[in-house]
């Protein structure tokens, strides 16, 4: 009878100690530095994440105060809590990093469950190179991707044009353990449109996961 | 004939090699390189986690060196860079050739405030030059007629 009684203690204990590992939420503060051809650009605030309520909440305080609100396919930017601008966009959401880290698939950036398939995967030196290709209808307008891990852990990105010419390169740095929860605390991008390379550099910090409170920034109201 | 075969496998495949040594070259990065461009803004960056509640309004009065060439807008994407911009023709010019339909092209395309505010100073600049052009032309000729006269 005790063996029995230690045995619901400790997968009692084992079941908690699982459920400690599911995340849900994200936020931290956040640094976005860039450079195009003649200008600079510094963006500065704090960011919220919750997989319940997938919308990424940006609340900036530099250049000035707005908040900026990812839903599944819209941009909304708001000053003083009025909608200052709505945009258009694809799956903002479904690849960004917060939600591809909560969802422990940013080792391959979503990429194996998107309407990519795996082409090529090859060792170079210290990386393994993923090679990424659209399907055979979307050739004539997409390229591929390539995908790079060192140490199991997402490097590198390379966007292709569909006719093999580099559109953007992402790469992630720092990683940092957050509760278990793995966490690229730089990232840089190059992107190459119009002729010209915009430099970015983005710089995670305080970051918090499954932290309680905070609700109404965590599920800000979309405007309708 | 066996050696040759052996040969010939052996060079397609260090050619297959080096077509793929571009691979991971694609992946080559310096982050000093990234570092020394964006040293102006991580100077700045640097002064506001000293200064939280000093605003770019603040700096840009106080006439900082900081914010020069810094653009007063957020940017959390580099594809927003050059995306407001109508068939990446500067919006000022659409209002400027086009006058109020051009500022209506770049409101309804662009869906953005600041690129229909720049159509708009575009399109009221071009007004301005047009009614001192026409008082200056209706000037000279007024001036002509007097002297023939």
């Amino acid at each position: 009878m005790k063996k029995f009684l230690w045995l619901i203690l400790i997968s009692l204990c084992f079941s908690s100690f699982t459920e400690a590992q599911d995340f849900y939420r994200i936020s931290g503060d956040f640094s976005i530095k860039s450079k195009d051809d003649s200008s600079f650009s510094l963006t500065r605030g704090s960011f919220y994440y919750d997989l319940n309520y997938r919308k990424v909440v940006y609340d900036l305080n530099f250049p000035g105060e707005e908040k900026w609100i990812l839903s599944d396919s819209l941009i909304f930017r708001m000053r003083s809590d009025t909608l200052y601008e709505k945009t258009e966009g694809a799956s903002i959401v479904e690849f960004s990093i917060f939600h591809l880290i909560l969802n422990n698939k940013l080792h391959d950036y979503g990429l194996r469950e998107s309407i990519y398939d795996l082409k090529e995967v090859e060792k170079k030196g210290d990386m393994v190179i993923y090679t990424w290709s659209p399907p055979l209808l979307m050739k004539s307008m997409l390229g591929e991707v390539l995908l790079s891990q060192k140490d199991k852990r997402l490097y590198g990105l390379v966007f292709l044009d569909k006719d093999g010419k580099v559109l953007r390169k992402q790469f992630f740095r720092n990683f940092e353990n957050v509760n278990g929860l793995e966490f690229p605390t730089e990232i840089v991008d190059l992107v190459y449109v119009e002729g010209l390379e915009i430099v970015q550099k983005t710089n995670y910090k305080n970051i918090k996961v499954n932290e309680a409170g905070k609700e109404n920034m965590f599920n800000f109201p979309v405007p309708d | 004939m066996k050696r040759f075969l052996s040969l010939a496998f052996l060079i397609s495949a260090f050619a297959v090699n080096d077509l793929k040594a571009d691979n991971s070259d694609l992946f080559n990065f310096e982050i000093d390189e990234v570092n020394t461009e964006l040293a102006q803004v991580e100077e700045l960056d640097q002064y506001l986690d000293q200064n939280e509640n000093v605003s770019f309004a603040d700096l840009q009065a106080a006439g900082s060196p900081m914010v020069e060439n810094v653009s007063d807008q957020a940017m959390m994407s580099p594809a927003m860079a050059k995306r407001h911009r109508v068939l990446g023709i500067p919006s000022w010019i659409w209002g400027c050739v086009f006058g109020v339909a051009g500022v209506a092209i770049v409101y309804f395309v662009s869906e953005n405030k600041d690129e229909t505010k720049e159509a708009l100073w575009g399109c009221v600049g071009a007004s301005v030059v047009g009614i001192i052009l026409y008082f200056a032309v209706f000037a000279a000729a007024a001036s002509t007629a007097a002297t023939t006269i």
